[in-house]
């Protein structure tokens, strides 16, 4: 039996296609996987900053938190709340 | 020739059989067992890593954090890995005892604790010398910058990162971050070298924003000490509230704790009490009953009220003023806080409209912040009410309620008689529908009367603001005992609302069994009362309207 030449194109072109199809998998899947490490990367180095951004948070609120305020403005400033005799109204 | 056939067959038979034994156990491991078997394989290279997110953020109003998740790192082992000479020096590096150590790898089979929430950098330490079957694991470690200013609000919670206390109890769901998995590759050693893919991806919890103003808070916890520590005082609570939406902006109980450092944490001082704690509220009612009467139209602010002679029979109970007043207007009954007078109102006051007011005011009923342990409140049923009841309650006893009841009923109250819904978390809006508990010109009327609770004369004379007008109501009540009423224990508050004329916040400070020199309403909660607005009034940016009497007399 003779085979017709389209049947043989065909045949090529499904060659062709399983073959790319099969270079496609391989290279998407070593793409994902290197892209998902590079986002793990990314992720550590979040999470660094994650850690920086906590620490000097937490440094923030203590610095700023009203007691400590309070004492620097009185001690160190030596601020005072002004009394009534040294409020002067505006009308 | 017989034989030769015979054994043929017999040989072939055999091979026959050999081919069934071989592929039966081809068709046995590829087929029958291929899942377990992959999954056996891949074990060896492959191992699946839990990955935690942080919990959700605590702020305040402003954005400033009360609670913080903030990375640390759990140092575990796989006592299957781990070599029992390496013990001896993790051990070390740990600051763990060598015991322990051991008899956690002999009690676990795969998975056992060397030491939670270290600082990364510790941690670095240890997983530097490379013991085999020695890996981390992150983890959030809660931190609350406010301590224990704000710790009866926020809560805590435990190792685990689980609400245990406080809005963290609370809205735990919200908080809650879920935890994700994922694949990495290893070496021979176990260590991992790459991450392969993401089977669940970790998810932070939800931040939430309080309704809590930190500076008030502070302030309000700053005063509250301060009294009970120089009065005495076994513990006290201050509510301070916006009387337009009904947040609250501060919230604090003494005695309190410090949620960063729990190991000498005692019961006692783990209760939030102005939520959860209930007490006869006493004379702090008699504007609300006044409110009521009002509205009702059984009196105006000028009404004269015989009080002659300070005492009033009622039932098998005589109720007793201060000392005898005489004939007092409606206003002067509050400003003396008279309780002969108010019982005489209220016995002109139906009952069903009565108990309908105070229920309209929120007394009797949940506040509804769906804070763990929230007190209801008690207010009896109007259908058992008799005379004395009803006497009982115009002056607030025969009933319970909790500060932040109070609180909530006087911003009602201040808002025009228009019902405010307490909140503590912002975003959340009360269900319902607007409800006009009395008319705006009757609460205008009432806060005209508690203006002069303040003044001179009045029973919370240091309540009085230098730059604000204040609207106020002092009570004392008798602590209730083993064999009823107690003649020495007392329960002092004050509710104040600010500034009078326009109200901004309503503030109530309760302070359980003040000293006996010095138990009335209008000593330690009216200073304390002063103490926090005098300064927070102008934090608020809330515009003075009145000038303090100044001695010199210089000011135009």
């Amino acid at each position: 039996m003779k085979t017709s030449p389209i049947s043989w194109v065909m045949l090529m072109v499904q060659v062709l296609v399983v073959l790319l199809t099969t270079f496609g998998i391989v290279s998407v899947t070593y793409s994902t996987r290197n892209q998902f490490a590079q986002l793990e990367r990314l992720r550590s180095e979040h999470q660094l900053l994650l850690e920086d951004w906590g620490r000097l948070l937490l440094e923030e609120s203590a610095f700023s938190s009203p007691s400590r305020v309070e004492r620097v403005a009185r001690e160190e400033l030596g601020m005072i709340r002004p009394s009534n005799e040294d409020i002067v109204e505006l009308k | 020739m017989h034989t030769t056939r015979w054994r043929f067959i017999t040989v072939q038979i055999g091979l026959l059989v050999l081919l069934a034994v071989v592929v039966w156990r081809v068709v046995f491991l590829q087929v029958l067992q291929k899942d377990f078997l992959i999954q056996e394989g891949t074990s060896r290279w492959q191992r699946v890593e839990v990955v935690n997110a942080p919990r959700g953020m605590l702020t305040d109003r402003f954005g400033d954090p009360v609670a913080v998740s903030t990375p640390v790192v759990t140092i575990w082992a796989d006592p299957r890995e781990l070599q029992a000479e390496d013990i001896p020096q993790l051990a070390v590096a740990a600051g763990v005892s060598a015991k322990t150590l051991t008899a956690r790898a002999e009690q676990h089979r795969a998975f056992m604790y060397v030491r939670r929430h270290m600082t990364p950098d510790q941690a670095a330490e240890i997983l530097d010398m490379d013991f085999p079957g020695v890996y981390p694991l992150r983890e959030y470690k809660r931190y609350y910058p406010a301590g224990e200013v704000s710790s009866h609000v926020v809560g805590f919670t435990d190792i685990d990162d689980r609400g245990q206390e406080g809005i963290e109890l609370a809205f735990d769901q919200q908080l809650s971050a879920q935890t994700g998995k994922k694949e990495i590759i290893r070496d021979l050693l176990g260590r991992s070298v790459r991450d392969v893919g993401e089977l669940l991806p970790a998810v932070p919890g939800e931040n939430l924003t309080l309704t809590l103003d930190l500076r008030l808070q502070y302030l309000a916890y700053r005063e509250l000490k301060k009294a009970i520590a120089a009065n005495g005082g076994t513990s006290g609570s201050v509510v301070i509230m916006d009387v337009k939406t009904g947040d609250v902006l501060a919230l604090v109980n003494q005695p309190g704790y410090n949620p960063n450092d729990r190991s000498s944490l005692v019961p006692e001082a783990m209760r939030n009490r102005a939520i959860t704690d209930l007490f006869e509220p006493g004379s702090v009612m008699k504007p609300l009953t006044m409110a009521l009467a009002l509205e009702a139209g059984v009196v105006t602010p000028n009404s004269v009220i015989d009080t002659n002679p300070g005492r009033l029979k009622l039932g098998r109970f005589t109720i007793r003023d201060f000392r005898n007043y005489g004939e007092l207007t409606a206003t002067e009954v509050i400003k003396k806080s008279s309780n002969v007078g108010i019982v005489k109102i209220s016995q002109n006051l139906d009952k069903e409209e009565f108990w309908q007011g105070f229920y309209g005011f929120g007394l009797g009923e949940n506040v509804g912040l769906g804070f763990p342990g929230e007190a209801t409140g008690s207010l009896p049923n109007p259908m058992r009410w008799d005379q004395v009841t009803q006497g009982a309650l115009a002056y607030g006893y025969g009933m319970s309620t909790t500060p932040l009841h109070l609180a909530q009923a006087y911003a009602t109250l201040a808002n025009d008689g228009k019902r405010v819904n307490a909140h503590l978390i912002e975003g959340v809006t009360s269900y319902g529908a607007e409800l006009q508990v009395v008319s705006k010109r009757t609460a205008r009327s009432v806060l005209e009367m508690m203006k002069t609770v303040v003044k001179p004369g009045g029973t919370a004379n240091r309540a009085q603001l230098d730059w604000y007008t204040v609207a106020g109501k002092t009570g004392t009540t008798h602590k209730v005992g083993s064999a009823g009423y107690e003649d020495s224990k007392y329960v002092s508050s004050f509710v104040g609302i600010a500034p009078a004329d326009n109200p901004r916040v309503v503030t109530v400070v309760v302070i359980n069994e003040p000293p006996e020199d010095a138990y009335f309403g209008g000593e330690v909660p009216a200073t304390v009362f002063r103490g926090i607005m005098q300064q927070a009034l102008p934090l608020l940016d809330v515009k003075p309207d009145k000038s303090p009497l100044i001695a010199k007399g210089d000011a135009s």
